[in-house]
Order: C-alpha cells, then sequence, then structure tokens
C-alpha cells in the first residue's frame, strides 16, 4: 500500500508541475506588466513593491521567473500579494478554501446521498418507468441552471424563514457555543448544498445504475436468488457493497470537481469561497490571486483523484498486490 | 446495509430539524467601560434623545480592502474607514454646512491664507493615547507624501502647491495656504487622524500603505473616530462598535454613539441584498435600482420597513470622446490617441452635438430608469439646492437637426446606409462602460439603437471598472466612454477642480493637459479658477453659470439622464434620516439607536 | 465482435429516447432556419412596447364572432409606471404567414426577407418583449445558433483531436500511449471553470466580447479532449489484437488507413453517446460565460445572456417571460440531450445488462 501510495503521489508531480507551468503562461499572456498593474492599485508599499519585484524575478528572463515562481510555490507557498486586498494571497485563499471544501463535502453528501438509494432503485426497476423517470428527475439538477435554481431557492429562504437567506455564519457567530456553531452553519449550508449537488446527481446516479446492474449480472447473484433470498437483501447485502466500489474512486473525483464549481451558487448565496473570490478577483483584475485560486484548485482536484484511488484500493481488496 | 443508509437518513434528519429550531439571537448589550468624558466635549445635535443598545446592518457589495483611511480608494472601505477616524472638521449633510470634529474651533486671517484651528482637550485614541497637534502634523505629513500620493492629496493644493502645517503647541494647529481657497475648512476634513505612536515608526520604513490591512488583528487598530473594529470576517462581514474614548455626546451629554453594533454584511448579488432586507438580515439596501423600487414599495408595510424618498439624485451621468493625445516630441503633445479619422470627428463640436441631439433621453427614463429619473444637464443636478440652474440647458432630442449637422461636416450615407465622412471612412466607433452597472449598459444600448438611426455605429463594449478607471485616467485606451460623476461632498462645484480644469486628473475627455488646448477650455480654466478661490457668492454662481453654459455649448459632456433615489430603511430606528449627499444612510449614524431593543 | 452500428442502435432506442431525439432535430432545424422563424431581428427594437407581455392567440373575438385565422389582440399600455398591458378589444391583428419583413443572408450572396409569420400592423409578441422592446421569440430562436452551435463546433474540435490522439495512442502503444497518457492526465486535473476564468483575465478586457468568448471556446475544446481520448484509446487497444484489424495489416494497409477506415468507425457509436453527455456541458459553460461578461454581448442573442439578463427579481415577479423562455430552452435542450445520451447509451449496451430481477 505504501508504495502505491508514494508511487501515485509521484505520478501527480508531472501534473502539478503541467499546471503550475500553464498558469505561469497565463500571466505571461496577462496584459500589462506588474508594475502597470500596481500603479492602478496604490495601497501597495514601496517595500512590498521591492520584495515582490526580487521574490519573483520579474526583471529576469522568462525560464528565470519560472523557477522562482516554482521555488516560491513549492517551498516557500508563495502565491504572490494580491494586489486588490493588499495581503499575500496565500491568506486570502486559505480562508476561502476551506469554506468552499465546507461546501463541496456538503453537496457530495447530497449528491451521494441522493445518488446511491435512488440508482440501487432505478437498477432495480430497469426497463420499467419508473427507472426513466427517476432519470429525468434526476437530470433536473443538470438541466435548470444554478443561476435560477438559487435565485428559487433564496426566494423560497426568504419567504418561509426556514433557511437564512445566503451567507455562511450568522452575525453573532462570535459568542456562539460549539454546538450553536455547527447547527448555523448546518442551516446555511442546506441550500446551497442542494444547489450545487444536484448538478453531478444525473451522472453518479447513473454510475451507480450502470454499476448495480453489473454486479446483478453476475453468477453469484443469480445463485443467491435461486436460494431464495429474499430480493431486498439481494440488492443491498449481497450486490451494494461491490457495487460501491467503483464509486468509490469516484468520490474523491467528484469532491474535487464540486470544489471547482460552485462559483455560482457561491456568488447567490453569498458564500465566502474559493469560486467567489476568484471572480472577485477576475473582475478586479488581480492576476495573482486569479491565478493562486487556479493552482489551489488543482491541488484539490489532484489530490481528491489520489484519495480516490486510496480509498479503491482499501476498499477492492482485488486490487491491493498489484 | 439497508440498516445504515436509514440510520443515516434519520441522523441527518435529526440534524436538520435540530439546526432547525436553533437560531441565533441578536447580541446582548454589552455594559460599556465607564470612561470619563474628556474636557472639551463635542456636543452633536439630534432630533430625539437616544439609548445605548442594538445593532443595525447594512449591505455591502463587497469587502472592504483595507482599513487605511488614507490609503483606501473603493467604496466598500470608504464606508467603513471615514468612521473610524476622525478629523478637523465634517460636513454636516442635513444642515449642508461644516461643522467641528476634532477642531473645536477656528479662525483665518483677513486674506485667508492663514488658518489657526484649536483641538480639543482630553481627546484620545480607542487605546487611551492622547490625541495632539502632533497627530494631526503627522496625518498631513501623510496625505502630502508623494511615494504614497493618497487620492486626496491633489484636492489640498492650490496651483498644485502643497499647504504648510504647523503646530504652536500641542493644541493648536496653523495652516498656511499659497493661496486663497474657497472650500478650505471643508476640505481640510479630508484628512484623517491618524496615530503617530502607531504608525510613524511604519511610515518612516516606507510600510504604511499596508498598515491596517484587513487582516489587522482588531485590538491592534487605533482609531481616532466614533468607532473601533471589531470583528472582520472576510468574505461575510465587518462589525464596528463604539469606541469608548470618544469625544461625541448628545444634547443630554451621553456620550455616542448610540449603537452597540454597526455591521456591514457583504451581499455581493442584489437579489440576494432584496431578499435578505425583506427576511430583516439587514436594515437598509443603499443601492437599490429603480427598477426595484415598486418591489420594495409593495411590501413596505408588512415588512415594517420605509422606502424614503431621497429625491433627485446627485450622481450625473454623460459620455464623452477620447480627444486624448499621445505624449509627442519635446514633452509637447503629440498626436491624438484615437488617430486622425477619429480625431476629427471627435474634436468637432458639431459632431458631438449632433450625437447628443441623437439621443432619446426620454426612452431612457422610461425604460432602463422605470420613469424614475429625469434630464439632466449639468454636474449640480436637480438635486442640489444651492447650485443647480434650471435654465442652463443642452442639446436635447432632435434627430432631424441631428442629421442636418452631420451633413453640414460633410458626413454622407453610404452603401449600406450608414454614414461615411468625407473622406469615404465609415463612421463608427466604441462606446466603453462598465459590466457592474446594468441601467448604463442598457443606455449603451439604447444609445447604439439612437444613433443607428441616424447613420452612426456605436458598438457598445463592457470591462470591468478597474479596468474602465484605468483607461480612462491612465493609458486612454478607448474612443467613447459612459460613466458619470457621483456628488463630492460637499455639492459644491469647486470640488471638481480635477474635473473641470484641463490640467486636473478626471478632466476625462482631454486629462492633464500643460496648457488648454481649445479657446472654450482655456475660458472654464479661467472662470473655475476665480470660482474656486473666491470668497464672494454672486461671483462664484455667475461663473458657475458660465462655466455651465460653455461646456454644453461645446458638448464636451453628451449629458444622459440622472435617477431618482429611494432607499429602503427598516422602521423603529431613532433620527435615522437618509438624505442624497453621500454616505446616504450612515452619515449620522452616531446618533441612531434602536427604539426598543431587540 | 464489431459494435452494432447507429441504424440498429435506434431501432432498440425506446419511446423517450426516440422523443428526445425529434425535439434535438426540431431545435437544431429552429437555429438553422433561424431568421425565417423569427419575425424580427435581435436587436430591433420597439420603443413603445418595453416589457410587453407575451400575446394570446385567439379564434374567437370579444364579439364572439369566430375567425378563420388567428388572432392577437394589440395591446395599450395601462399603467406605465408598472409596465402593465391590456388587451384593446378593439385592435385584432390577424396574424399573416409567409410575410415579408427585415432581409437577412441565408447565404453569401442569397438573402431573403420572408418571415414564416408576422402581422400588418404594429408588431406581433408570442412569447413577449423584454426591456427594450426586443421580441423574445425572435431573440430566442436566433440566439439558438449560438447556444446550440457552440456545442457542436466545441465537439467538433475536442472530438477530432481525442479520436485522432487517443485512436493513436491505443493502436501504437509504447511512448506515444505513455505521453498522450500523461497529458490526458494533466488537463483533466485541471479544473476547468477555473480555467475559464483565469482565460479570461488572461485576455485583456478590450478585446471585442465575441472574440474572447470564441477564442475562450476553441482552447476548452482544445483542452477538452482528454477525457474522450482516454476511452478512445482503451477502446482501440481492446481491438489491436482482432482478427479484422491483423488481416487488415497483413493486407498491407497503412496503421493509418487501418486506424482511421476499420478501427476508430467501431467505436463510433460510444463516441456519439459521448458527445450527446459533452454538448449540454457547453450549453451550460455559455451560460457561466455570459454571467460572467464573457459571453456573448448585446446585441447578440444568446440562451446565456438572455438569462444573465433577466435573472432579477423585478422580473421574476413582473415579467416572467424574460425568464421563463430561455430557461425552458436551455432546461428542454439540456434535458433532450441527456434522454438521448441515457437511452443510446442503455441501447448500445452489448451485454443488455439483465440485472434487473425477473419478471
Amino acid at each position: 500500500m505504501r508504495t502505491f501510495l508514494i508511487r501515485r503521489l509521484l505520478q501527480t508531480i508531472p501534473v502539478l508541475l503541467g499546471v503550475s507551468a500553464l498558469t505561469f503562461l497565463l500571466m505571461q499572456l496577462a496584459p500589462g506588466d506588474f508594475v502597470t498593474l500596481v500603479g492602478q492599485n496604490p495601497g501597495i508599499d514601496a517595500a512590498t513593491l521591492d520584495s515582490m519585484r526580487h521574490r519573483f524575478g520579474l526583471d529576469q528572463p522568462w525560464y528565470v521567473q519560472y523557477l522562482l515562481y516554482l521555488r516560491n510555490l513549492a517551498f516557500h507557498l508563495d502565491f504572490g500579494e494580491s494586489l486588490t486586498r493588499h495581503q499575500p494571497v496565500f491568506h486570502v485563499l486559505r480562508e476561502a478554501l476551506g469554506n468552499t471544501l465546507i461546501l463541496a463535502l456538503a453537496s457530495a453528501l447530497v449528491t451521494w446521498g441522493l445518488a446511491i438509494p435512488f440508482g440501487v432503485w432505478a437498477a432495480a426497476r430497469r426497463g420499467r418507468a419508473a427507472d426513466r423517470v427517476v432519470s429525468v428527475l434526476a437530470a433536473f439538477g443538470l438541466a435548470i441552471p444554478e443561476l435560477l435554481s438559487g435565485l428559487f431557492l433564496l426566494l423560497l429562504a426568504a419567504h418561509t424563514g426556514w433557511f437564512p437567506v445566503g451567507g455562511m455564519r450568522s452575525p453573532g457567530w462570535d459568542q456562539m457555543s460549539t454546538l450553536a456553531r455547527l447547527s448555523d452553519l448546518a442551516r446555511h449550508l442546506v441550500l446551497p448544498a442542494i444547489v450545487v449537488g444536484s448538478v453531478p446527481l444525473a451522472a453518479r446516479l447513473r454510475q451507480m445504475r450502470a454499476s448495480m446492474l453489473d454486479v446483478l449480472s453476475l453468477d453469484y447473484i443469480t445463485a443467491a436468488r435461486a436460494r431464495g433470498v429474499p430480493e431486498r437483501d439481494v440488492l443491498f447485502r449481497h450486490a451494494l457493497r461491490n457495487a460501491l466500489n467503483p464509486m468509490i474512486s469516484l468520490f474523491g473525483l467528484t469532491l474535487g470537481a464540486l470544489v471547482s464549481g460552485s462559483f455560482i451558487a457561491e456568488v447567490v448565496f453569498s458564500w465566502p469561497g474559493l469560486g467567489r473570490v476568484t471572480v472577485e478577483a477576475l473582475l478586479a483584475e488581480d492576476p495573482y490571486l486569479v491565478m493562486g485560486a487556479l493552482l489551489m484548485s488543482t491541488v484539490v482536484l489532484a489530490a481528491g483523484n489520489v484519495a480516490g484511488d486510496v480509498l479503491l484500493r482499501i476498499a477492492d481488496p482485488r486490487l491491493r498486490d498489484a | 446495509m439497508r440498516r445504515w443508509f436509514s440510520l443515516g437518513w434519520a441522523a441527518l434528519a435529526a440534524v436538520l430539524v435540530w439546526a432547525g429550531c436553533s437560531r441565533p439571537g441578536a447580541p446582548r448589550a454589552g455594559s460599556r467601560p465607564d470612561i470619563p468624558l474628556p474636557i472639551d466635549t463635542m456636543q452633536v445635535g439630534a432630533a430625539e434623545r437616544g439609548h445605548d443598545g442594538g445593532r443595525f446592518v447594512i449591505a455591502e457589495t463587497s469587502d472592504p480592502k483595507t482599513f487605511n483611511v488614507v490609503m483606501s480608494n473603493d467604496q466598500a472601505s470608504n464606508d467603513i474607514d471615514r468612521l473610524l477616524f476622525t478629523s478637523l472638521t465634517e460636513y454636516d449633510n442635513r444642515d449642508q454646512r461644516t461643522i467641528p470634529q476634532l477642531a473645536k474651533s477656528w479662525e483665518h486671517s483677513p486674506d485667508g491664507l492663514r488658518w489657526t484651528f484649536h483641538l480639543r482637550r482630553g481627546a484620545r485614541f480607542s487605546d487611551g493615547v492622547p490625541i495632539t497637534a502632533d497627530d494631526v502634523l503627522f496625518s498631513f505629513a501623510l496625505v502630502y507624501d508623494d511615494s504614497l500620493h493618497p487620492s486626496m492629496q491633489d484636492g489640498l493644493k492650490v496651483n498644485g502647491q502643497k499647504f504648510q502645517v504647523g503646530a504652536s503647541d500641542s493644541f493648536t494647529v496653523i495652516v498656511t495656504l499659497p493661496g486663497p481657497m474657497a472650500l478650505f475648512e471643508t476640505l481640510v476634513g479630508q484628512v484623517r487622524v491618524m496615530p503617530r505612536h502607531a504608525l510613524e515608526a511604519r511610515w518612516r520604513r516606507g510600510a504604511f500603505a499596508s498598515a491596517y490591512d484587513v487582516a489587522t488583528p482588531p485590538e491592534s487598530l487605533v482609531t481616532s473616530g466614533a468607532w473601533r473594529l471589531a470583528s472582520h470576517v472576510p468574505g461575510e462581514r465587518t462589525v464596528i462598535t463604539p469606541n469608548p474614548y470618544w469625544f461625541g455626546v448628545d444634547r443630554w451629554g451621553h456620550r455616542l454613539p448610540y449603537l452597540d453594533q454597526l455591521v456591514f454584511e457583504v451581499v455581493p448579488d442584489q437579489n440576494t441584498a432584496a431578499l435578505k432586507f425583506e427576511a430583516g438580515d439587514v436594515d437598509a439596501v443603499d443601492n437599490v435600482k429603480p427598477e426595484d423600487y415598486g418591489i420594495y414599495e409593495r411590501r413596505a408595510s408588512a415588512g415594517h420597513y420605509t422606502v424614503h424618498d431621497i429625491g433627485p439624485s446627485l450622481t450625473s451621468n454623460f459620455m464623452w470622446f477620447n480627444l486624448n493625445r499621445k505624449p509627442g516630441a519635446g514633452g509637447r503633445p503629440g498626436a491624438p490617441v484615437v488617430g486622425e479619422v477619429k480625431y476629427a470627428w471627435f474634436s468637432d463640436p458639431r459632431f458631438r452635438r449632433a450625437v447628443s441631439m441623437a439621443i432619446d433621453r426620454r426612452a431612457m427614463i422610461r425604460g432602463p430608469l422605470f420613469g424614475y429619473g429625469f434630464e439632466n444637464w449639468s454636474t449640480m443636478t436637480r438635486g442640489s439646492r444651492v447650485w443647480y440652474s434650471p435654465d442652463i440647458t443642452g442639446a436635447g432630442y432632435d434627430p432631424v437637426a441631428a442629421q442636418g449637422l452631420l451633413a453640414e461636416i460633410g458626413m454622407h450615407p453610404g452603401p449600406d446606409h450608414m454614414l461615411v465622412d468625407a473622406h469615404g471612412h465609415r463612421v463608427s466607433f466604441t462606446l466603453k462602460t462598465h459590466s457592474d452597472n446594468s441601467i448604463r449598459i442598457a443606455e449603451s444600448n439604447l444609445i447604439r439603437d439612437d444613433l443607428a438611426r441616424v447613420g452612426i455605429e456605436a458598438v457598445p463594449v463592457q470591462v470591468d471598472f478597474k479596468s474602465l478607471i484605468g483607461n480612462v485616467r491612465n493609458d486612454f485606451d478607448y474612443e467613447a466612454v459612459n460613466l458619470g460623476l457621483g456628488s463630492a461632498v460637499p455639492a459644491d462645484p469647486a470640488m471638481a477642480g480635477n474635473f473641470y480644469r484641463s490640467s486636473g486628473a478626471t478632466h476625462f475627455w482631454h486629462v492633464r493637459q500643460t496648457s488648454p488646448e481649445t479657446a472654450a477650455e482655456k475660458q472654464i480654466d479661467a472662470w473655475f479658477e476665480e470660482l474656486a478661490d473666491s470668497l464672494s457668492d454672486p461671483v462664484r454662481h455667475d461663473r458657475w453659470r458660465r462655466i455651465q453654459t460653455l461646456v454644453n455649448q461645446e458638448c464636451f459632456l453628451i449629458w444622459l439622464p440622472s435617477q431618482m433615489v429611494r432607499i429602503p430603511v427598516r422602521d423603529g430606528f431613532g433620527n435615522l434620516e437618509p438624505v442624497a449627499l453621500p454616505n446616504r444612510v450612515l452619515w449620522n449614524i452616531d446618533r441612531v439607536f434602536v427604539r426598543s431593543v431587540r | 465482435m464489431p459494435e452494432p452500428r447507429d441504424s440498429a442502435i435506434m431501432g432498440r432506442a425506446d419511446g423517450w429516447t426516440r422523443a428526445a431525439a425529434a425535439v434535438l432535430v426540431a431545435l437544431y432545424a429552429l437555429a438553422a432556419g433561424a431568421p425565417f422563424f423569427a419575425p424580427y431581428s435581435a436587436g430591433s427594437m420597439d420603443r413603445a412596447h418595453f416589457y410587453h407581455p407575451p400575446q394570446r392567440l385567439h379564434w374567437r373575438d370579444a364579439h364572439g364572432g369566430l375567425h378563420a385565422r388567428p388572432f392577437v389582440y394589440a395591446l395599450r399600455l395601462a399603467d406605465s409606471s408598472e409596465w402593465r398591458y391590456a388587451e384593446d378589444p378593439d385592435r385584432p391583428e390577424p396574424l399573416r404567414f409567409g410575410v415579408r419583413g427585415e432581409r437577412y443572408t441565408i447565404l453569401p450572396g442569397v438573402s431573403s426577407d420572408v418571415h414564416l409569420y408576422g402581422v400588418e400592423e404594429g408588431r406581433v409578441y408570442l412569447l413577449g418583449a423584454d426591456a427594450f422592446g426586443r421580441d423574445v421569440w425572435s431573440r430566442l430562436v436566433l440566439g439558438s445558433r449560438v447556444s446550440l452551435g457552440v456545442g457542436l463546433a466545441g465537439i467538433a474540435i475536442s472530438f477530432s483531436l481525442g479520436l485522432a490522439l487517443g485512436g493513436l495512442a491505443g493502436y501504437l502503444g509504447g511512448w506515444v500511449d505513455a505521453l498522450v497518457m500523461r497529458l490526458c492526465e494533466v488537463l483533466l486535473s485541471l479544473p476547468g471553470l477555473y480555467l475559464v476564468i483565469a482565460l479570461r483575465s488572461a485576455f485583456p478586457p478590450t478585446m471585442p466580447g465575441g472574440r474572447a468568448y470564441l477564442m475562450i471556446v476553441v482552447i476548452l475544446a482544445v483542452l477538452g479532449w482528454a477525457a474522450l481520448a482516454r476511452v478512445v484509446r482503451g477502446l482501440v487497444r481492446a481491438q489491436r489484437g482482432l482478427d479484422y484489424v491483423l488481416a487488415a495489416e497483413a493486407l498491407g494497409a497503412s496503421r493509418w488507413r487501418v486506424l482511421v477506415r476499420h478501427i476508430l468507425p467501431n467505436t463510433l457509436s460510444y463516441v456519439i453517446v459521448a458527445a450527446t453527455i459533452a454538448i449540454p456541458g457547453y450549453i451550460l459553460g455559455e451560460v457561466f460565460l455570459s454571467f460572467l461578461g464573457a459571453g456573448v454581448q448585446e446585441p447578440a442573442a444568446s440562451w446565456g445572456n438572455m438569462l444573465g439578463q433577466a435573472r432579477s427579481l423585478r422580473v421574476l415577479l413582473s415579467f416572467p417571460w424574460l425568464l421563463a423562455a430561455p430557461a425552458a430552452a436551455i432546461f428542454t435542450a439540456v434535458m433532450a440531450f441527456n434522454v438521448l445520451g441515457d437511452g443510446l447509451r442503455d441501447a448500445l449496451d452489448p451485454r443488455g445488462r439483465q440485472g434487473g430481477k425477473a419478471r
């Protein structure tokens, strides 16, 4: 296992290098150089400017700049300065990333919490009307743009008062007990998690269904049915455990995808996450912040992939000694 | 397996139910530290007598970028920072006059060049350190620092010269002007008092610009104003609380502010802000679009709020053509940025007049402004009681006359019925505006259609606000821009020096000229000096009329409608009076109180 | 055994799938003939009729008389501050078909001015008008060219690349395979939406929106081949050792020919399914780009920018047709592609997946 983990992690290095190269390239493409950008943002100290010029070698040839960039990233976690927030990019992103991860986890819960049971149900009723209906309903989350579903849910929240209207924490958070904080967070999470989690639902449900059907066509299932095992047990005790295996590696992938796909929901629900910070950075022309966000979300995606693969190996003994 | 599932769902349901039942309440009114009042308190007038306690929440579209009021450049930061730091004087929005703040009184020499300010004794920063003349001198030094070049520096000069600032003792500051300045006693309020003991070392090190950034721990942020920073959650909200050492009191000698907390809630989306307002999460929304006024009004009584009709906005809207020149040889102005072909059209007042006459402003008022608008022909709109002149008009809607003018300058229809100029070039230009203002975008769309009817092709382009400002002020990479000018405080035309003077940094259509290029601009420069320097009202009003008339004759600015302002504010707050001047809701927030503490 | 061919697939598709296919054919037909189906052009404003609601078709007029052709009532403005209109029973306007209206080009050099329907006096708004009095149906139909077209263009690029590179990787193996797969991994690790934002930020804001938008779509398509390539590679690899391939190679066919003429066609059915899943991504991506301000700019229409403009409480409460039209169009297209993809996938399944309980 350990060798696998090490090997897998080593495999992500070229990926990260590739992305950092891409990010660097994009930054070079961005119009104007650092100095003009700073000129438009007078809140930067002369000292900080010099420090940045020194740290990133802004007056050096591009290959030197790239190496310095890599060095800063790898050893100092130095993503540069945010021109609009007058802070190191890493500080700005760290908090935002945490918030997005929370939302992504909650959304994953929604996605899987619906995909697994309904996927199984659809597989059991394959070819019948129920199967189709479930697939179509699951696709609603994908076919209704998040802009709209978010707006509708917010309206619901405003009119019924059951949920807060956007935001992540209520004012007075600082005075709350831990338990109260958890409950506050949960209340704020429900609606955005539904919006974000319903988008990949159709695909996951379909995959769950397909995986289930694969397992259900295996001999041991036929044998169990022949033995007279009740259908409910066939589905949940015998088939599901194996059907879940391929889904496990997908979990990591999904999490990564959710992290990088929650923009619109974050804006609509005022969720202070990575997506919203990035969109604001884009509109405010803060290149280091945008690039830092790209890098960070890539790292999360890659980590999700690795985690998925590792989980799969843990779950499926057949893959262990490969 | 199934059991796990059912358990899982049950647990989730339980969590949600429990979460739904427990709601966070409002903060309990904390007791304030009992700090004795200073010798020289500042009595602040208000209609009603209030009591301590309560919270007011206002919606902002973005996070503050810094708490350093000297460096802050954007509205979200300014809204908060100006409450954290006081100044020598302040402008009272309701009475529309300058009132004392840190300076309890002042006098000036007969020639208006030497001003003496007497500071209050016993005034302290939020950490208890006394505020003295040294802090005021330090604050002026920050403003005049050329490497920082804060935005208020240019307004505090006469003929490009800085003022001399000195102190005769710990509580007396003397400012010497190089020349008379009509609005000096108000403008000096732009110098915010910064703590020398906390920041001077940083400044000398060259690290002032990043001081008091948004990551500063609240306890170490020393403020001089009525408020201090309580907490800042990035992307969510900023909370400020009363400065326990503040020298302002109400008429009964009770220390202000009344409110325990002032919360700036970050709500980037306008729809969400409206919904939060309805849900009771925020108490005021200051940037409602006219199309939403009806929505707010519909539910006013049920929602226990009032939609205040503030009246005409003080913001003027206009478009203009780029007449800037590239730097030429030997420091002289070079070729026009837009190229000779387009410059030939843009620089001809008849072309500009024709464009102005082609625009149907009534449709703009009816459409994007939903009827809540009015035609405006000056930077002093109808909302400015003192400086508005109803007889100043501009080139109104007359498409037939517009076509006549265009024909006069040699433009005739080409093969596709759109105009070409005398040399055969298609008459076409791009019209830029910023992407976050849907009203300006809609107006640009209508302008495109209007101009197409007279044969001119205008191509609307949207860029984000920062880039647009960069284009307008620095790189001049545009052909025409649709923007506007907000009101300064006070709403006096002399505040717009940078705009009207041909040498000004915001003389949009031709920025920072070393000497005025057109005879009209030369004339405007001369009249503006008299406007800014004279202390005589009739003279100032006369020059102001002349400036407006000439600007409109030349059509340097192609005026667009301004809007009527309504601000929804929750009921239950005493002394809350939204006004048209900037800081519309928060201008007197230190005197606002909650009628019954929730 | 080679995968079953397409004609056989559709034969096994169920009713829902066929319906979805029909809907898509209809949508693309509308897009293709958009200027004909739309009575007005996308930018044609009507200042007297801002926020005009949809007009109902009638056959029976206010006096009880039956008309041969459907008609609409002209609307007059009842309340100008709230933009409420009321039907004017004294002004019925019969719908005419094959009317002459604004001229449009079909092909370079060929133009026409015939439109499907229109009215003689005034304008007809079957789906209402927007804030500038522009006909929503016209903008919807003309905007479908952008929204639906971008999907086709996108997959044309990404699928060509994916097929070519995946096919080469699977067929040739060795270092080609390794290189392509590593490249795929890098590309698949990129979070798509962040990339869009980063690209948007890299392009100068002064670039006209249309061009920036196209460039971003092209770049996304170029980067999006990875997912398909991976799967194609697997499929091709599986076929590499099959008899018909060995036979073709023995007969002296060049490797390229074997790949293109023999192997890839057998992956076609999978590719078609993948396409139906990928296209909705482009449609929704266009909505996202419009939200960022990087999409098609005014006055051109696209479903994304129509939705973006209509995204306000005011519209929702007073002018819901502005939101409903693009939302319904997006929903229909995405749903249809989804159902079609599902159905095709089911129909293609060689193992027939009989896992369900015996009836």
